[in-house]
């Protein structure tokens, strides 16, 4: 999972670009599972899946389309985009995708972690492997 | 229809004056020629806008130009700029500007904005991708940048972006910036002109990605480009750290960071006001778009009497215009300086040289201290606040000074040779008398009195190797021409002109043609040739607008009153020659005007 570090986040955004381009092979920045959000001059804020325990997006899905298997795993079929997911995770880590509504989950690029590799600051790092 | 890289292949061309909005293709020809922002600008305003016009009249035209790497993944791609004819200079204005507008105008489809006429009543254009609108800003009128940019957000939308224009704007101050998310396009006068037009604000959302034409080789173009900026010691390091602030003491110690309105260059006050005392008020780090090199910070005061003042910088020039340029020592009161400059939208550097000049004035007695009402002397962070508040509302005789030293001069004959400017625009944190780099630069910008058209002073004390002597003439008028096409070239594509202390032009190509695919951007030849072009036309530009060659000069300070202190002592500037000899490089002739052989070589 990935570990925040509010007060080191530049507000780049290439997280997020690095997201789209990662998932989708876009070069945007709305197309991103992790969401940087200014609130100048505050500390910016972000939200993304932290692969909590409970998992209660999965428990929140009426049509049983989410599944945890190392990170939250979507099945396009069985969604129907009623966000009740993205309502109930307490870290609002799920957006919406602005081009076909479905949730986007963070799966860790498959373990490759590329906004963790990308980021200019280490404003985002990857929690080490309990032992 | 044509599939675009990089580009949108969009353009929206707003009348106000009818409320009219039509959105068209880009012109494939201009691409090539003119790669985009400021070249995008250049063509259209060549074109397009009647000679000799007032540039505060309906008549005049503003240009919002992306680049094609605007909103790509390369590094510190985040910027646009906005083409006009400036209310400062009445020649050419070209002015830039990070932060995220300009990516987001390309997420919503569009390369470039042109805005035209005037609005009966205040207007704000919204675009939310294909829709766009114009809305009455009548609630908006009078209200300061940083409320406007939250109205805004509440009535349309958080996630909007927004470039708009604050009180100074609205009153025409010839130096009044437009304030894009909490960063400005400073200088010139852009936010007048947008005044001039009744437009208050822009506000841009989109949801669209870019197409990349070769995405595999952009990515290893990307990661080889954010490695060389996380290690040079600039981009990596100083920069990252001081923000801009970080060449203040080598300025200060190399006797050229100009004090007292350019009349001596020893800052008593520098121990207290220098990179190190400034960064102890910065609370955090800030990036624009897609940028690994953050420069920007955000300083907070937190004892004094300035405490709780904060800003987005406060960055190098504003440091000097408020610091040493007015002689106050205390970086307090730059931060609540800097903080109202934006709050009105005005920009900076002008407003710092219009006090300077203001404080110059009444030492000397040209000025009565009755006719300005308060006590405007050297030294006093008070005085200087209270200016600023004057000026951003043109209270009493600050409805004047709104106006620029150079036209504030003409009232005051005696005192003409005060006003610090080029063309009409207030001078940066330079003194010419140290670099014969820098007032070559200043002479023969095409803004009037700019260091980002060319900054030959990083080569003459900044260059890790073959630094250039300061006050020998040689290669320097083929310096700041080459720096000018670059800088030009860069400010056409999108990217930061930052980039360039780690990158070179062979570093950057790549991007360009990865990015759009089109094959004569490969070559570094080809895109400096870009960046002359670009240049050349903007002299024709400013040519049609009355400039002659003896507007490419220096405020007469620089001619006649030698440095009288430090390295630089003694000095004054020796322009003819050097000037002489640029437009010979430029392939100008002695008046400075582009030969027939030098525009069929560009094409134009």
């Amino acid at each position: 999972m990935i570990i925040i570090k509010r007060a080191l986040c530049t507000e780049c955004q290439i997280c997020m670009g690095i997201c789209s381009w990662s998932h989708y092979g876009e070069n945007t920045t709305k197309r991103s599972r992790i969401m940087v959000e200014a609130d100048w001059p505050k500390v910016p804020t972000i939200t993304v899946c932290l692969a909590c325990k409970d998992h209660e997006c999965v428990s929140a899905c009426p049509h049983d389309a989410l599944k945890w298997e190392n990170w939250i795993l979507l099945d396009k079929d069985q969604c129907d985009s009623c966000g009740l997911c993205a309502e109930a995770c307490p870290v609002d880590g799920i957006h919406m995708d602005p081009i076909t509504d479905l949730p986007m989950i963070c799966d860790t690029c498959e373990g490759e972690f590329q906004c963790v590799v990308w980021c200019p600051t280490q404003a985002l790092i990857r929690k080490p492997h309990e032992r | 229809m044509k599939t675009w890289h990089g580009y949108t292949g969009n353009v929206l061309d707003v009348d106000l004056s009818n409320e009219t909005i039509v959105k068209s293709e880009l012109d494939e020809t201009l691409v090539a020629e003119y790669a985009g922002g400021k070249g995008f600008g250049a063509k259209i305003l060549y074109d397009q806008l009647a000679p000799r016009i007032d540039p505060l009249s309906p008549e005049n035209i503003l240009v919002f130009a992306t680049g094609p790497l605007t909103g790509t993944l390369a590094p510190a791609s985040g910027r646009f700029e906005v083409c006009t004819k400036s209310p400062a200079t009445n020649l050419w204005l070209d002015s830039n500007c990070g932060g995220f507008f300009g990516p987001e105008l390309k997420f919503a489809g569009y390369d470039v904005v042109i805005v035209r006429g005037k609005a009966q009543n205040p207007i704000l254009l919204v675009v939310d991708n294909d829709r766009a609108e114009l809305k009455s800003a009548s609630d908006l009128w009078g209200l300061d940048t940083f409320t406007t940019h939250q109205r805004i957000k509440e009535r349309f939308g958080k996630d909007q972006r927004i470039a708009c224009i604050g009180p100074a704007g609205e009153k025409c101050v010839r130096y009044a910036s437009i304030i894009s998310e909490y960063r400005a396009l400073g200088r010139g006068g852009v936010g007048a002109v947008m005044g001039s037009k009744n437009l208050k604000a822009i506000a841009v959302r989109g949801s669209q990605s870019l197409a990349i034409a070769d995405p595999h080789k952009f990515m290893k173009t990307c990661r080889e480009a954010f490695n060389e900026l996380a290690n040079h010691p600039d981009t990596g390091g100083g920069r990252q750290k001081y923000g801009t602030n970080v060449i203040l003491s080598v300025m200060d110690e190399a006797g050229i960071h100009p004090v007292r309105n350019f009349q001596k260059v020893k800052f008593e006050g520098a121990a207290s006001l220098n990179e190190e005392t400034i960064s102890r008020l910065y609370t955090r780090n800030k990036a624009c778009f897609g940028c690994p090199i953050y420069c920007s910070k955000i300083a907070e005061v937190d004892a004094g009497k300035y405490k709780g003042c904060f800003t987005e910088g406060p960055e190098y020039e504003n440091v000097w215009a408020f610091g040493a340029n007015c002689e106050n020592p205390d970086p307090a009161a730059i931060v609540q300086a800097e903080y109202l400059c934006d709050y009105y939208g005005m920009d900076g550097i002008s407003t710092g040289g219009m006090i300077g000049y203001l404080m110059e004035c009444v030492e000397k007695g040209f000025i009565r201290e009755s006719d300005i009402g308060f006590s405007l002397r050297f030294g006093d962070a008070d005085a200087i606040i209270k200016a600023i508040h004057m000026i951003g509302k043109r209270e009493g005789p600050a409805d004047l000074w709104g106006e620029g030293v150079s036209k504030v001069s003409r009232h005051y004959p005696e005192a003409v040779d005060l006003a610090m400017h080029v063309k009409g625009l207030e001078l940066p944190a330079y003194d010419p008398r140290g670099s014969t780099g820098m007032a070559l630069a200043y002479a023969t910008s095409d803004r009037g009195g700019c260091h980002l058209r060319s900054w030959p002073i990083g080569e003459e004390l900044l260059a890790t190797e073959q630094r250039m002597d300061l006050f020998s003439t040689e290669f320097k008028p083929e310096l700041v021409k080459t720096q000018q096409d670059l800088f030009c070239l860069i400010n056409c594509i999108g990217m930061c002109l930052f980039t360039t202390f780690a990158l070179n032009l062979k570093q950057i190509a790549p991007f360009l043609c990865t990015v759009t695919g089109i094959e004569e951007f490969s070559s570094s030849e080809q895109l400096l040739k870009a960046g002359e072009r670009v240049n050349n036309l903007v002299r024709l530009f400013n040519i049609r607008e009355g400039l002659t060659k003896d507007m490419d000069s220096l405020p007469a300070r620089f001619f006649k009153e030698p440095l009288k202190e430090g390295p630089c002592k003694g000095r004054v500037v020796d322009l003819e020659q050097l000037r002489a000899e640029y437009y010979l490089v430029r392939g100008w002739n002695s008046n400075g005007i582009p030969t027939a052989a030098k525009l069929k070589e560009l094409g134009i």
